[in-house]
């Protein structure tokens, strides 16, 4: 009796143990992407995209709600930018582009991004187009 | 008709400033065309202040980068 309360109890801990593992990675995932459900979806949807100057651009005619969440991320998007610029001894416009660079990397298939030329493109499984001043 | 005058007048010119100015006038052509070649600063000079932008770009792109990151709630 009391070797299978141990054998029990070592599975019932091993389970637990598993559990935690993969309620800390749910979380950790969230975390990395922390976006505002409507603010993914209306990525997901291709109702903004990524501008080469390192801002959130409305595609199209869109909702007053889609373009204040536009608004206010650019917003707190330019705190950041304008932060490493003085960090950096670097123009917020520059940080801006920089930050424009990475973010269209960063696009995953099916969002929207603004190629060098001004047009809308959709991010395809292979490489976007960067502007050539991109490092 | 005034073209070939002209060109008659010329060659007459030649001819009357001689072989003892035409000789230093071809030198200093020569030697016009051997200054010119020889430039060799400057574009030594735009390739290294090329190379320190794009150090500098590099490190602030690094920076943006980790700013990025660091906020992705909002990128």
């Amino acid at each position: 009796m009391k070797q299978m309360d141990k054998k029990m109890s070592l599975g019932i801990k091993s389970k637990m143990i598993a559990g935690m593992v993969a309620i800390s990675m749910i979380a950790g995932a969230a975390y990395a992407q922390g976006r505002d459900p409507a603010y993914q979806a209306a990525r997901t949807n291709g109702q903004i995209g990524e501008k080469t100057d390192g801002y959130l651009g409305v595609i199209g005619t869109q909702t007053d709600s889609i373009r204040a969440l536009t608004k206010k991320i650019n917003i707190l998007r330019k705190q950041v930018y304008t932060k490493t610029a003085v960090s950096q001894g670097i123009s917020v416009e520059k940080a801006a582009f920089l930050g424009g660079c990475k973010n269209i990397v960063r696009t995953v298939t099916g969002e929207k991004y603004q190629a060098p030329n001004g047009s809308w493109q959709n991010r395809g499984s292979g490489q976007p187009t960067l502007d050539s001043a991109c490092p | 008709m005034t073209y070939i005058k002209n060109k008659k007048s010329d060659a007459a010119l030649i001819r009357s400033l001689g072989l003892k100015w035409a000789l230093p006038s071809i030198t200093l052509i020569l030697l016009s065309s051997c200054v010119n070649v020889a430039a060799p600063d400057q574009p030594i000079v735009i390739n290294l202040n090329i190379k320190i932008d794009q150090e500098v770009t590099l490190k602030a792109a690094e920076a943006v980068e980790e700013a990025i990151e660091d906020n992705a709630g909002i990128f």
